[in-house]
């Protein structure tokens, strides 16, 4: 980027700011109230996963256990569309205007528009919310909101991003940034999802098969084609940023990214297999989902060494932990999706929870550790506060690592075994839930760190939304030189 | 190590800032922005051989997986007719489709009594001893088969005597969503278990006349004197012998298949 123009860092720093203060409302905006709606999602999950093996639960209060709000499944479908839509599409939508204004160097003319389809989106999700608990849901799964509630969202999506697509058609010159392609990309990708499968499930008649297997493609593209496009967008341009470094190959990341692209859309349908649909539907699934592989060790792997050649920044910066974080989860996630797809693998695992575990690898594991990452860097930025605390950082990193990391170590092992138990049709059925029980405990505890782990970032981004950040030229670094203040010093790394 | 020592006292002042400058600026651009690093250009390194051997594993896993799938462009391999699932280790049993009549009406019946009558007159049968009285070795019960169909049915009001003591009590009507054949099945089960052993069988047939009977009185509960007076015989229709077998879904017989 830095041959694109002929400004000098004075006059680039002056744009820079302008876009920051630009997009300042509409960004804390999303940011914040998508940290809210995670917690409301982390409660959710909780309730939804202790009734799953302890509907009698001692602790549990009452009205949880009696009043149909709560009951299982409205729970856990609330749980997921509120993680999916209020607090993931909100911030895929903050980083996304933030990012393409950045790359652009353009400042936002829009910021009254973005933020008014902001609040229509969280009305959305209120009354989807609302619509799902009170036994109204549509019951696809990812899907749940009352059919009212989707055209509304499709409508705040367009109003939100399509000034970004105008930003990048206008700009200078005409090289892009790896960044760009993957927001390019999910911008135009999350409206054909979205648009399609709803209209296919909702308003054309068609075979219930297949409305099925649109909604099995749903699921699956929604987070190959917009939650990972959008944080590796992200990660492609803080590693570079925070590091000072060049990433390290440009030909990985063309390769990586035309390898999602090319793989993405055939994912989904193998969650159909054995389902008298056209025979070769499930095995590209299957093929699509083992191939996804391949995009996440690229980008894996291009990530991960460009951060490693800085050594001095990586243990001080916020960012680049969590990037660094989601980028092996990405990995990871690549090789979940090989062992849960072989024939096998699948027949063991197809109606088991191991399913769960892959979904919040994907959405919380990866996409929402890169999330935080970048929202660990924007916000200081847009508001000119720096972080209060290095403690509360640290915090919400270690709890929320290790939280996932249960959930998807209980859910795909547990998934293994219980799968394993559903197949010996000579044995009880209860074998099955039996078997799992311990792992669908250990899956409630986990959801229990991170819900503490966000509340804490919740506290801090609110604490930040206020403009109570610390007034200083200076980022807040994880570690130290001095040791002075109990929430960290004052860093020297020029970036975090 | 010294400037960060200085800039830590002096939090909001790098020494190498010039202080007019800085201010100008400041009022412009936040100090997040203003540190930035640009965004280089990405590197030329070309493709590295751990990446490539890594894809190459996954493709030959996909292939393989796709290879397992069979041909996938004949017409005929395009859909699987009939799929069927794995036998089952050590073989899938024949499923039976029929079976011995009271067996089959027991179960039926057994699991309609539970439902709708266990929770007063008890599950093994013999009433709570106060208000509901017994239904084993109960004459309504094992005596004519019309009059028990109406109690069932209708309900029964007033005093009543059974198995030698006098009750009164209400007992509501139990024809809510009752077909012929559950009615068949329950009466069979209680002319036939706990402790009763009449040894008949009622057929759908025979339920489906009661109902029409019960039907024709008009409604309300019975009560001991019209059972005794209107309903003192056995219900008319087919009748099975305790050998019939008896297909799981309709209740009907089946043609034994000459063996």
């Amino acid at each position: 980027m830095a041959t694109d123009t002929n400004l000098s860092n004075e006059q680039d720093a002056i744009i820079r700011a302008e876009v920051d203060r630009s997009l300042r409302h509409p960004v804390m905006f999303f940011f914040t109230s998508g940290a809210v709606w995670l917690a409301i999602s982390i409660f959710f999950g909780m309730i939804a996963s202790i009734k799953q093996h302890d509907p009698d639960f001692g602790l549990l209060p009452d009205f949880f256990k009696d009043s149909s709000l709560f009951a299982v499944g409205r729970a856990y479908a609330a749980h997921m569309n509120v993680l999916l839509y209020g607090w993931g599409a909100q911030a895929a939508f903050g980083v996304m205007i933030w990012l393409m204004a950045r790359l652009t160097r353009q400042p936002s003319r829009n910021s009254g528009v973005i933020l008014t389809a902001g609040h229509l989106w969280n009305l959305a999700i209120a009354v989807g919310l609302i619509g799902i608990c009170t036994g109204k849901g549509t019951g696809v799964s990812w899907m749940e909101f009352p059919t009212c509630v989707w055209p509304v969202l499709l409508l705040s999506y367009v109003l939100i991003a399509v000034w970004s697509l105008v930003q990048f058609q206008v700009r200078d010159g005409s090289r892009t940034f790896i960044s760009q392609w993957y927001l390019m990309a999910a911008m135009l990708w999350f409206p054909w999802v979205f648009l399609s499968s709803h209209l296919f499930v909702f308003v054309f008649e068609g075979h219930p098969l297949m409305t099925a297997g649109v909604n099995a493609w749903f699921k699956a593209t929604l987070v190959f084609l917009f939650f990972i496009p959008v944080a590796v967008g992200a990660a492609y341009y803080l590693t570079p940023k925070v590091t000072g470094r060049a990433i390290y190959s440009y030909k990985l990341a063309i390769f990586g990214f035309w390898a999602l692209a090319v793989i993405g859309p055939w994912a989904g349908m193998q969650k159909l297999a054995g389902a008298p649909i056209p025979h070769f539907l499930p095995y590209m699934g299957m093929v699509a989902m083992i191939l996804f592989m391949i995009p996440a060790i690229t980008v894996g792997v291009n990530i991960l060494v460009t951060m490693k050649k800085a050594p001095e920044v990586l243990p001080y910066s916020p960012t680049l932990r969590f990037v660094a974080a989601g980028s092996i989860l990405l990995v990871v996630l690549g090789a979940i999706g090989i062992a849960l797809n072989t024939p096998n693998g699948l027949r063991e695992t197809q109606f088991s929870i191991a399913g769960y575990g892959y979904e919040i690898l994907a959405i919380y594991g990866v996409f929402s550790m890169i999330i935080f990452g970048a929202i660990y860097f924007i916000v200081p930025r847009i508001t000119v506060r720096e972080w209060l605390s290095s403690r509360f950082i640290n915090w919400h990193f270690w709890l929320s690592v290790y939280g996932v990391v249960t959930i998807v170590f209980c859910s795909i092992f547990g998934g293994f075994l219980q799968g394993e138990a559903q197949e010996a049709f000579d044995k009880p059925w209860m074998d099955a839930a039996t078997r799992g029980y311990a792992y669908t405990l250990g899956t409630t505890i986990a959801w229990h760190f991170i819900f503490v782990s966000n509340l804490v970032f919740l506290l801090h981004l609110l604490l930040m939304w206020m403009r109570l950040g610390r007034r200083s030229q200076h980022p807040t670094l994880l570690h130290s030189h001095h040791a002075e203040s109990p929430h960290g010093g004052e860093g020297f790394v020029d970036n975090a | 190590m010294s400037d960060h020592q200085s800039s830590s006292q002096r939090p909001d002042l790098d020494e190498n800032i010039n202080v007019t400058e800085a201010h100008a600026n400041l009022n412009q651009v936040s100090a997040a922005a203003k540190r930035e690093q640009e965004v280089l250009d990405p590197g030329s390194d070309s493709f590295p051989i751990g990446v490539m051997l890594v894809c190459g594993v996954v493709l030959m896993i996909a292939g393989a997986v796709l290879g397992k799938g069979g041909k996938f462009l004949g017409y005929n391999d395009l859909v699987k007719p009939d799929y069927v699932r794995a036998e089952a280790p050590g073989g899938m049993e024949e499923v039976a489709t029929s079976g011995p009549v009271l067996a089959i009406y027991n179960r039926q019946g057994g699991k309609i009594y539970a439902a709708k009558c266990a929770g007063c007159h008890q599950p093994d049968g013999k009433g709570d001893g106060a208000n509901f009285p017994p239904l084993a070795a109960s004459e309504w019960v094992t005596g004519d088969s019309e009059a028990l169909a109406m109690a069932i049915l209708n309900g029964v009001k007033g005093k009543i005597t059974v198995a030698g003591r006098d009750w009164n009590s209400m007992m509501p009507a139990q024809s809510d969503g009752l077909s012929p054949k559950d009615l068949a099945a329950l009466m069979t089960y209680l002319r036939n278990n706990m402790g009763n052993a009449v040894g008949d069988v009622i057929s759908p047939e025979m339920a489906e006349n009661a109902m029409a009977t019960s039907q024709a009185r008009g409604g309300g509960q019975v009560t001991e004197s019209e059972l005794l007076s209107n309903h003192n015989k056995m219900i008319s229709g087919a009748e099975f012998t305790l050998e019939t077998i008896v297909d799981l879904e309709s209740f009907e017989p089946v043609e034994q298949s000459a063996e």
